[in-house]
């Protein structure tokens, strides 16, 4: 553990004193520009969180609202499409810095005049993988409050800390090694045409499943947890950790995610007993 | 101070070999729980259980201690050098302590192959101890060895030439490996390690030719020591030739045992002066470097070049079969591209000699990429051929751009632990053979010829699949 750390912050300091956004910088590592969207999109929602009151704290797409008349299916509808969104500034704020293997792959397979349309387009199939899956668990959310209702607002209230558990569980199950090794993954493409736009969407959305398969439990509890910015930011610190610092094989991350559940679950108590106030809840609609 | 030799060039009435043969026998004997055995040396480099050099190897170690010290190697990364020179030095000193246990000499150094001694063309063959009796009784002889005598063909040079350690993103090449993690079957080799090295272990073949039981063959020890051996010429060579200055490369902690079985931690940077490893030791004819080469370099940030630029690329490849495959590229019409092979200026011909000047090797250079290269079991060693007449019989060497081995190509293609799945690539630097072609009257500007042809047919279950064939140039 100790060989680990001081390892991966040696890591960590080269990794700062070479990042460079020069234009040379940006030709020889075209992955940077994803970093560097990444920061715009962090900056967006910094500003979100201080100036608007609201800020990322969406409300997700009730049924319930739906049944009891509360509200229209127009307004599921636009709810569904509003927590997409913030789902998907939320994935480019915490996923991009994470396909720099694939980004440079991309990059570096086509004519330099492809470059920039070949991501994209590797871009654009990563981020459809994430919609549909955005959709998915906004749908799942919704049915989940339907099952839960509001006698057991207490269980929906615990499903963050339930997630973030199941998320270190899961850091010991056999295949998760080999899940880790898969995210550097890289297929052939082709050069030119309509076969090179076809392949790049294909490999972003099998690189989706890739990341997908490891990330999908923190970042749905992270939308349990309304997008709650400095969780967001401590597990982004934790993907990036986990991607380029540390050994697949390491639980570090894993006794993380867990530290993460007993923190919730701790500040859930303490709200329950009065002790402190304004702890994000799954669902706003009972939970306050 | 060990002074490791030239197996060809011991004296006569040397006793290297005897004791080297005595303690293989002794280690063979000790059970593959006990780290100075010879099948748990073996499984550092790498460990299949159902591979069938490993039967009998039963009883094995506990899985906590498979898992942190077997399937170790480190191939495809910045850590191949120093890796392997730690893990002979344990193997040395292990050697050396049963040599020492069964009454031989207290400085027993491990010998190297030098293959690469073109003057002396009988260093090709694999030294005849080693297979001669070809018997369970010689502990120095393996069954299953295809081939007892090397090509002149697999232990080319031309790598020392290359000045980085670390290489572009694919390509151009380093001499020593791209920056990785910890790396135990990755995907894109260093200059070095491509030739000689995987070409020696495939044309040797049999145990040799897998990852998973090359540490079993006696005569990889030596084969190493000589990579080992070039890596310090390289060194030796200057031109501002350094090892990496990253502290990643430099602290990288990794595990073996000692002859006391004790385990023990080493970093690349321990490893550097050779004299300092453990007891320390030197090739004999090449100076040691003294201290680590990292202390040489100003830290500077190095003045960036441009990866070179895909200018074809064929994804169409089919299967490699057993016979001669072609694959036609088809090149973009250079006006469309800022920069062509096409334009590139004559490459010398003396571009190949070892001690050629910084300014020679700043050369445009082309490449051929093979690009996620999968398949299944120990391939041939297939050699490449630009635009042969097809309508010939006879295969012309003229137009040979070099051979692929394939080392370790079933453990870049499963899905792993240390590895995606995505299979090999492997580079071959054709800038000089492309320069000689444009000059015959065949040559079209649009247009190459690839022709892979396997040096051995191809066994039953071996499988070699190309994604794609690229040609990159700057």
């Amino acid at each position: 553990m100790k060989d680990e750390l001081s390892y991966s912050w040696i890591l960590l300091r080269e990794a700062l004193a070479f990042r460079s956004f020069s234009k040379t910088a940006m030709k020889h590592s075209p992955e940077r520009w994803l970093w560097l969207l990444s920061g715009v999109v962090w900056i967006s929602l910094l500003f979100l969180n201080w100036y608007i009151p609201e800020g990322m704290h969406m409300e997700h797409a009730s049924f319930v609202n739906v049944f009891y008349g509360s509200a229209t299916s127009t307004d599921f509808l636009e709810l569904l499409l509003k927590g997409t969104g913030a789902w998907m500034l939320m994935v480019i704020a915490m996923m991009f810095p994470l396909l720099n293997a694939q980004v440079k792959h991309t990059g570096f397979s086509v004519q330099r005049t492809q470059r920039t349309r070949a991501i994209t387009t590797f871009i654009i199939g990563y981020m459809a993988l994430w919609f549909v899956l955005g959709i998915f668990f906004s749908l799942a959310i919704a049915v989940l409050e339907l099952l839960l209702g509001n006698v057991h607002s207490l269980v929906g209230q615990l499903l963050p800390a339930g997630v973030f558990l199941l998320a270190a569980v899961l850091t010991w199950h056999p295949k998760r090694v080999e899940w880790m090794a898969a995210c550097k993954f890289t297929m052939p493409l082709h050069l030119s045409g309509w076969k090179l736009h076809k392949d790049t969407l294909l490999y972003g959305w099998r690189k989706g499943l890739v990341c997908a398969r490891i990330c999908w439990i923190p970042m749905m509890g992270l939308m349990l947890m309304h997008h709650q910015l400095l969780l967001m930011f401590m597990v982004t610190l934790l993907l990036i950790y986990e991607r380029y610092l540390i050994p697949h094989e390491s639980k570090t991350v894993g006794y993380t995610w867990a530290g993460i559940a007993v923190c919730l679950i701790g500040m859930l108590l303490l709200s329950l007993n009065g002790q402190i106030e304004g702890v994000p809840v799954c669902f706003p609609i009972y939970g306050s | 101070m060990r002074v490791r030799k030239n197996v060809y060039e011991l004296p006569a009435g040397d006793t290297t070999l005897e004791w080297y043969e005595k303690a293989v026998a002794e280690m063979k004997k000790r059970p593959t729980t006990d780290p100075t055995s010879w099948n748990y040396q073996g499984a550092i480099h790498g460990f299949k259980a159902d591979n069938k050099y490993w039967a009998g190897a039963a009883p094995l170690p506990s899985e906590e201690d498979r898992k942190e010290f077997w399937n170790r190697c480190q191939h495809a990364s910045w850590y191949f050098f120093s890796w392997h020179r730690m893990y002979l030095a344990y193997f040395e000193q292990i050697v050396a302590s049963v040599i020492v246990e069964l009454g031989g000499p207290k400085d027993w150094a491990l010998p190297f192959w030098n293959y690469c001694d073109t003057s002396h063309p009988e260093v090709l063959n694999i030294p005849p101890a080693f297979t001669t009796p070809a018997k369970e009784s010689n502990a120095l002889w393996i069954e299953g060895r295809e081939h007892n005598a090397l090509e002149k063909s697999d232990v080319g040079l031309e790598a020392m030439n290359l000045i980085p350690f670390v290489g572009m993103y694919y390509v151009p090449q380093g001499f020593g490996g791209p920056q990785t993690a910890f790396s135990h079957s990755g995907s894109t080799f260093g200059a070095l390690e491509q030739k000689p090295h995987n070409l020696v272990h495939l044309r040797i073949g049999g145990a040799m030719g897998d990852p998973d039981t090359a540490g079993l063959d006696p005569i990889f020890w030596l084969h190493h020591a000589n990579i080992d051996r070039l890596w310090q010429e390289w060194i030796n060579l200057g031109n501002e030739r350094h090892n990496p200055v990253q502290e990643s490369w430099l602290d990288f902690p990794f595990v073996f045992h000692n002859a006391a079985s004790e385990p023990v931690q080493m970093t690349s940077i321990e490893v550097e002066d050779t004299t300092q490893v453990l007891d320390g030791y030197v090739y004999e004819g090449v100076p040691p470097t003294s201290g680590n080469t990292a202390s040489f370099v100003a830290l500077k940030a190095e003045k960036p070049e441009m990866p070179l630029e895909v200018v074809a690329a064929n994804n169409d490849a089919k299967p490699l079969s057993g016979s001669i495959t072609t694959i036609p590229l088809k090149l973009e019409p250079p006006k469309k591209l800022k920069a062509n092979f096409m334009a590139l200026p004559a490459v010398d011909a003396a571009a190949e000699v070892v001690s050629q000047s910084t300014e020679e090797q700043k050369s445009p250079t082309t490449y051929l990429l093979f690009e996620n290269v999968t398949g299944k079991g120990v391939p041939p060693i297939y050699d490449v051929y630009l635009n042969l007449d097809t309508e010939k019989e006879a295969i012309d060497e003229s137009h040979y751009a070099g051979s692929i081995g394939l080392f370790g190509l079933e453990n870049a293609s499963t899905p792993g632990t240390h590895q995606d799945g995505s299979g090999m690539n492997y580079a071959l630097d054709v800038s000089f053979i492309v320069n000689e072609l444009r000059s015959d009257s065949s040559w079209k500007e649009d247009a190459l010829d690839i022709h892979i042809v396997p040096s051995t047919p191809l066994k039953d279950g071996v499988e070699v699949n190309v994604g794609r064939i690229s040609l990159y140039s700057e």
